[in-house]
C-alpha cells in the first residue's frame, strides 16, 4: 500500500475500525513516516481537547418537554397538511423541470452549431449588420491585400502617417 | 421496546410511541444542539423544532437505516438554520493556556479521559477546552463533536452529512488543523 492510501486510513486506525490485515500495515507505516506521525499527533491532540470539553453539562430538558413537542406537532399539523400536496408536487416537478431545461439546452446548441457550420448569405448579412460592418467590407479587404502584395512600402508609409521622406522627418525632429 | 418497533408505531400515528421516542433521545439532542449553538436560552426552541420536524418526516424514514444518523442530521441542519437566521456566530471566548494545561492536552491522559484529581483544575481545563472549541466555526465544531464526543464513525458521519467518506475525512482534517491553530495561538498568548 502507498503512503497516500495509508495516510487516508489513520482516522479509521484511531477509530479502531480497520481490518486485522490492514491494521499492522498502518502501524508499521506510522513508525516510519514522519508526515503520518504528525497527522496521528494532530488527531490525538484534537481528541484530547474535545474529550476534555465533554464534562461541560449541557442544559437539561424540562420534565414536560415531550408533551410540549406533541402540542407543537398538533399546532403545526394543519399547516403541514395544507402545504403537503404542494410540496409533493414541487418535489416531483424539480426533476421534470431539470429534464426540460436540458432538452431546451440541447435544442439550442444544435441550432447554434447548424448556424455556424453552414452560414448562408442572409445569415452573413445579419451578422454583418449586427457587427456594424460596412456592406462592402469584403471588397475593401481584397483591395488592401492586393495593394500590400504590389507595393508593401507604400502601405507601410501610409500606415505611419503619410511620411514619404524619412530623412526629412528626422530633420524636423532635430 | 426496541427503537425500531417504537419508530414503526410512530409511523402508524401512535402519539404515545412518539412521546416515548422523544423522551429517549431528548438529552442527546439537547447536548448536541448546545455544543453547536453554544446558547443555553435557545436550546429548547431548537430541540422542539427538531422533534417536530422528526415527527413529520418519520413516514419517510426507512426502518433499515440508522435512526440516530437521521435524527442527528435533522438536528445539525436545524442548528445551521438557526445560526443562519440569527446571523450571528456563538460568542467566542479566547482561551489562554498555561504550559501545564497545554501539556495536559498533548498528553495521552486527555484522550483516555483521565482527569486531574484537583476539581478546580479539572473545571478549568474543561472550560479551556470548551473555549477552544467555541473558536471554531459551527460546521467544523459540530463535525468534531459528532466524531469525538458522540463517537460516530466516518461512515456514519458520511451518512449524516450526505457525503462521501473521503469528503468527511478532508473536513475532519481541516477542522482538526483549525483547532490546532487556535490551540497554538492560545499557547503563544500565555
Amino acid at each position: 500500500m502507498e503512503h497516500r492510501q495509508l495516510k487516508g486510513l489513520i482516522e479509521e486506525y484511531c477509530e479502531g475500525t480497520l481490518s486485522p490485515e490492514v491494521y499492522p500495515k498502518v502501524t508499521q507505516h506510522l513508525a516510519q513516516c514522519h508526515e503520518c506521525k504528525q497527522h496521528l499527533r494532530l488527531i490525538r491532540l484534537t481528541q484530547g481537547i474535545t474529550a476534555a470539553s465533554k464534562g461541560i453539562a449541557p442544559p437539561f430538558p424540562a420534565p414536560g418537554f415531550s408533551r410540549q413537542v406533541l402540542q407543537a406537532v398538533a399546532q403545526q399539523r394543519d399547516n403541514y397538511l395544507f402545504w403537503r400536496p404542494l410540496r409533493i408536487v414541487a418535489l416531483r416537478t424539480i426533476p421534470a423541470m431539470a429534464i426540460l431545461a436540458l432538452i431546451l439546452g440541447v435544442v439550442a446548441y444544435m441550432q447554434m452549431t447548424a448556424l455556424l457550420d453552414a452560414p448562408n448569405k442572409s445569415e452573413m448579412s445579419q451578422l454583418e449588420s449586427y457587427l456594424d460592418l460596412p456592406t462592402n467590407w469584403g471588397q475593401e479587404d481584397a483591395v488592401l491585400s492586393e495593394t500590400i502584395s504590389r507595393d508593401p512600402d507604400r502601405v507601410v508609409k501610409t500606415l505611419m502617417g503619410g511620411q514619404t521622406n524619412p530623412s526629412k522627418s528626422e530633420g524636423k525632429v532635430k | 421496546m426496541a427503537d425500531a418497533e417504537l419508530i414503526h408505531r410512530c409511523q402508524q400515528g401512535d402519539h404515545a410511541a412518539f412521546e416515548e421516542l422523544v423522551k429517549r433521545s431528548e438529552r442527546r439532542v439537547y447536548g448536541l444542539i448546545y455544543q453547536i449553538v453554544r446558547s443555553t436560552n435557545d436550546v429548547e426552541d431548537i430541540a422542539q423544532e427538531v422533534f417536530t420536524k422528526l415527527f413529520f418526516s418519520l413516514p419517510q424514514f426507512r426502518l433499515d437505516a440508522s435512526f440516530d444518523a437521521w435524527l442527528y442530521r435533522i438536528a445539525v441542519n436545524q442548528c445551521y438554520d438557526y445560526l443562519r437566521r440569527r446571523k450571528r456566530n456563538p460568542q467566542v471566548t479566547q482561551a489562554d493556556l498555561s504550559e501545564e494545561e497545554a501539556a495536559f492536552f498533548e498528553s495521552d491522559e486527555s484522550v483516555t479521559l483521565a482527569r486531574p484529581a484537583d476539581i478546580s483544575k479539572r473545571m478549568e481545563i474543561k472550560q479551556l477546552a470548551e473555549n477552544l472549541l467555541s473558536a471554531l466555526p459551527p460546521k467544523e465544531r459540530s463535525l468534531l463533536i459528532l466524531k469525538e464526543i458522540e463517537q460516530f464513525s466516518i461512515e456514519e458521519l458520511a451518512s449524516i452529512f450526505k457525503t462521501s467518506k473521503s469528503a468527511i475525512k478532508l473536513r475532519l482534517f481541516r477542522a482538526r488543523n483549525h483547532l490546532k491553530a487556535v490551540y497554538e495561538k492560545s499557547k503563544k498568548r500565555k
